[in-house]
């Protein structure tokens, strides 16, 4: 059973130079334990789209259920009582703690809004939640501002687990970081998954580690969801124009970088369009090498791929046609793919 | 290994002097360019990679106490000891540069192409019109669609990629010898950085220039650079040819770098490796390998001398005392770091 | 806290060279130099407690033979150290007593004012919108008023008082203090730290008291010390007219007013307290400057 779905879910901005859609009718679901990747360039939407589902921006249409109850649906003081099953981990990871708090309250904090134990079990949880994000005891009286940045980070992993939630939504959690820091979180929250048996929604630029982390992922453009699947579907196999071109721009270490980065180039064509003013009918039309008239007028449905009953589905009028034109290097490297 | 080459550096050493200290961000530095050649610098943040950019053309904000010595041959002058003003003819003359975040570095209320055309009638003595023309034309160079018109516009209304493409057109006005990237795909899209980094490798082939890109990530490298020297608390600690180094990496350092980060060919195949520990913040200057603390590798020596630089194959350096049993290793046994996976 | 202060100087060019005059006599402090600002408010502190420990004589007994002394002169009962008035009171003793009731009145005042000012300022800056803008106006409004001319049309229909005065001038300040937090609750609101505590669960009461409050309140902490100072100026300006502090009651700028007439013979009387006040309000100006700076230095 689903955990956490999202139905159908719409978010407008006013901006200074008119009204944008940010995201467009996003349905997705998320199972315990499960672990789903969104990518998507910026602006697409995938950062509006977790802050709707943490109830943090207005809806203009769709529902957000989180273990049957419609977030939507409830009362301010009811949606802040829940809050404590959906919590989220922030891209900055200094600027999303109080820089006066100390760490042992910071962490606290959430139990304590709450009324979650008493104050000994709540200092045992505080414990529990920095021993299992890997915070020495040490830090446990440092302000964020004496932490590192990965320190920090794990400071707000903690908080978001403290409470036990059921679903972890994830923005960016470790594009602010330094690489050889990136490692070390992504290793906590793989490990906290499997502890805790979180549903967690991982979202990142970065499609080596989405793939690393996910079992299933989605690919937003302009906000909309344009293809999804499981993880080595939509990655090994890619069926939308642009899910391959994002794969192809991914730079690797290997001898095929450059012919590949040319792959990308032809699939993603130009500049990304202003939400302002989005394509008729195909959102991705303008950038894609295989449009056609029927892609300006009509928009192209979600349709399953592959066997039915699946999960892999994308949003192309011309799927079944350019499949051939997607020869990707399949699941993992080979030595003969490195050498030279 | 034939004729000269374009750029020398000997021995650098940037040292900054702080509250808290000096800091020696570049700790004794060699390497050389051919002329046409691409090298790529990887590093951690703090590594030294992007001072060691700064410290060629004496790039510093005039806040900073910072103290260099060495020497940087460039087209037979020595760039550390010839004055401002000659200096200044030399950058964005014959060694342009692009950074990380374009619009600092564009002036916010100029149009760019007039941005352009100023530089061509300082470095290039060319005149008004001339200059204007050219300016268009460098934008379609770099992949501005309807350069008459967008030349014509302010930073402002350019996306970052368009605003790199503008920044790489400035860069590129005076037809450099060499072009220094600092980090120039690390703040865009990934289908935007593909272009980025295809541009300049095309460039680098069709001007015949140079190139010299810092970055974090090997992949960055592989897609535009021949050559890679990896950087570790300001030194060198491993220089190879990009091809080499994916089968032959030799410094730990290096090996920690290339197994950290998830490879998008590999599905979930548990857990990543990090590098234990941090960076030291001071940099180098000690009086033993700065990496060995983080090492897990290290030897008694490791913590006691500092390594010199071995050669462990055909222009293939590695910084570190295992280097030559390492090497041995490699051919033996293949890539420890690929073994583990 | 160096952009506030960038803020400042960018909406008001006036205050740029004022600025340096400030930041030259904060060097001019050095490292140790807030010491001695700190003991001459601890002096002024204890004046007001234990006044009877500092005062040589007592303050209203009368000495008409020992009128209009000039200060270091002596009479019967002792040395006058800074001379007597027109019915031989001791002033240095006047000085101290009326220390109690200045310090009690400004720093009451400048309380309730920065209680006021705060909490319109969190509110506003927090919620923004119709809120925000309703706040302001009525600051603006206010700021906008000749209040000191208010004040004394006020104090002079009610009859003046204590407890006229201390609703008077918390009227004075109360914009200032809603001003500097509601532009710092404005920016806070924009951290992601705030918009964490939302998802975490935090009420808005939490939000506003155990986020926003603590982390204006190294500014508010500075700029009361500051405004101290300028609502014993507005105190003594009152007192000086007639429509502050009436007597047996005294304050610095009573005495001021009641040497007054008597510049001519007994400069004392008027110059002595004036500088005294004067003393007083660049030091805690400087105190709070300092403060702020050092602040702002460590980030």
């Amino acid at each position: 059973m689903s955990v956490l779905e999202v139905d159908d879910v719409v978010v407008e901005f006013d901006t200074d130079a008119g009204r944008i859609t940010a995201v467009d009718g996003v349905s997705l679901h998320l199972a315990t334990g499960e672990t789903l990747g969104l990518v998507g360039e910026s602006g697409c939407g995938k950062s509006t789209l977790a802050r709707a589902i943490m109830q943090l921006v207005p809806m203009q249409r769709g529902s957000v259920r989180l273990e049957g109850t419609d977030l939507g649906s409830l009362s301010r003081r009811e949606l802040r009582r829940m809050r404590h099953r959906i919590q989220m981990v922030f891209q900055d990871p200094r600027g999303s703690l109080d820089p006066r708090m100390n760490v042992s309250t910071l962490i606290g904090e959430p139990l304590r809004v709450h009324g979650i134990g008493d104050r000994a079990s709540r200092a045992k949880a505080v414990a529990e939640a920095m021993e299992l994000v890997g915070l020495p005891v040490a830090v446990a009286d440092r302000l964020p501002s004496e932490l590192s940045g990965g320190q920090q980070q794990r400071v707000g992993i903690a908080r978001a687990i403290v409470t036990d939630p059921a679903v972890l939504v994830c923005d960016e959690p470790v594009s602010a970081l330094d690489v050889s820091i990136q490692a070390q979180i992504i290793n906590v929250l793989d490990e906290l998954r499997d502890e805790l048996d979180l549903a967690m929604l991982f979202i990142a630029h970065d499609l080596s580690v989405v793939r690393h982390l996910s079992d299933r992922v989605a690919v937003m453009y302009l906000g909309q969801i344009v293809e999804t699947g499981t993880a080595s579907e939509v990655f090994g196999e890619p069926r939308h124009p642009y899910t391959h071109g994002l794969i192809s721009s991914v730079p690797r270490a290997d001898a095929e970088s450059a012919a590949r980065l040319q792959t990308a180039r032809r699939m993603v064509l130009g500049e990304l369009p202003s939400l302002l003013d989005p394509p008729s009918g195909c959102r991705y039309r303008t950038r894609c090498p295989y449009a056609t008239a029927q892609c300006a007028e009509a928009e192209p449905p979600p349709e399953p791929v592959g066997r039915a009953g699946g999960l892999h589905m994308v949003r192309c009028h011309h799927w079944r046609t350019i499949v051939s034109a997607a020869p990707e290097p399949q699941e993992s490297a080979t030595s003969q793919e490195l050498a030279i | 290994m034939s004729g000269m080459p374009l750029l020398e550096v000997e021995d650098l050493h940037v040292t900054f002097r702080t509250a808290s200290g000096p800091v020696h961000a570049v700790d004794g530095v060699s390497f050389t360019m051919k002329p046409g050649s691409s090298l790529g610098v990887v590093g951690e943040s703090g590594s030294g990679k992007s001072v060691t950019a700064r410290a060629l053309l004496r790039l510093f904000a005039i806040t900073d106490d910072v103290q260099i010595s060495g020497a940087v041959h460039f087209d037979g002058q020595d760039l550390l000891r010839i004055d401002e003003r000659r200096l200044r003819d030399v950058r964005g003359g014959q060694i342009g540069m692009i950074f990380q975040d374009p619009l600092t570095s564009l002036n916010p209320l100029m149009a760019v192409g007039e941005q352009i055309a100023e530089s061509l009638r300082l470095h290039r003595g060319m005149s008004r019109s001339e200059a204007a023309a050219e300016a268009v034309e460098l934008l379609a160079r770099v992949g501005i669609a309807d350069p008459e018109q967008r030349a014509t516009e302010l930073p402002s209304s350019f996306s970052g990629g368009m605003r790199q493409r503008v920044m790489i057109s400035l860069a590129i006005a005076c037809r450099p010898r060499l072009l220094i990237a600092d980090e120039p795909t690390t703040a865009l899209d990934v289908t935007v950085q593909a272009e980025i980094l295809l541009l300049l490798d095309e460039l680098r082939r069709s001007e015949g220039m140079a190139l010299m890109l810092i970055t974090h990530d090997f992949g960055v490298v592989a897609a535009t650079c021949d050559d890679v020297q990896v950087m570790y608390a300001g030194k060198l600690v491993e220089k190879a040819s990009m091809a080499h180094l994916f089968d032959r990496a030799n410094h730990p350092y290096t090996e920690g770098l290339l197994r950290l980060v998830p490879r998008f060919e590999d599905a979930h195949t548990g857990r990543l490796h990090p590098i234990p520990g941090q960076p030291p913040i001071t940099g180098g200057g000690g009086s033993s390998c700065a990496f060995a603390p983080r090492c897990s590798y290290a030897v008694d020596r490791c913590r006691s001398e500092v390594p010199p630089e071995v050669a462990v194959g055909p222009q293939h350096l590695s910084a570190c005392w295992l280097a030559t049993d390492r090497a041995k290793d490699n051919t033996e046994a293949g890539q420890p770091w690929r073994r583990a996976q | 806290m160096s952009v506030i202060v960038a803020k400042r100087t960018g909406t008001d060019p006036g205050r740029t060279s004022q600025h340096r005059v400030w930041s030259r006599l904060i060097e001019a402090l050095g490292s140790r130099g807030w010491i001695l600002l700190v003991l001459f408010l601890v002096l002024l502190v204890a004046a007001s407690i234990v006044p009877d420990v500092f005062a040589p004589h007592d303050h209203e007994t009368q000495n008409l033979r020992a009128r209009l002394l000039a200060p270091g002169e002596s009479s019967p009962d002792g040395l006058h150290l800074l001379g007597t008035d027109s019915l031989g009171r001791d002033l240095f003793s006047r000085m101290v007593i009326g220390t109690r009731l200045t310090m009690f009145i400004a720093v009451t005042a400048t309380l309730i004012g920065a209680a006021i000012g705060v909490l319109f300022g969190l509110l506003g800056g927090y919620f923004g919108g119709r809120t925000d803008r309703l706040l302001m106006r009525l600051g603006e409004a206010q700021t906008a008023m000749p209040m000191f001319l208010v004040a004394i049309l006020l104090l002079s229909l009610l009859g003046p008082s204590v407890g006229i005065l201390l609703v008077v001038l918390p009227c004075l300040v109360w914009p200032i203090f809603a001003r500097v937090v509601r532009a710092e609750a404005l920016r806070l609101r924009e951290e992601t730290f705030i918009e964490a505590s939302i998802a975490t669960g935090c009420s808005t009461s939490t939000i506003l008291g155990r986020h926003l409050l603590p982390n204006v309140a190294p500014r508010i902490l500075v700029l009361c010390v500051v405004e101290i100072g300028h609502v014993m100026l507005s105190e003594a300006g009152l007192s000086f007219l007639g429509v502050g502090v009436q007597p047996p009651d005294t304050t610095w700028g009573l005495l001021i007013s009641e040497g007054r007439p008597l510049l001519a013979v007994a400069w004392w009387l008027t110059i002595l307290p004036g500088v005294l006040l004067g003393i007083t309000v660049l030091v805690l100006n400087l105190l709070g400057r300092y403060w702020e700076a050092r602040s702002g230095a460590a980030g």
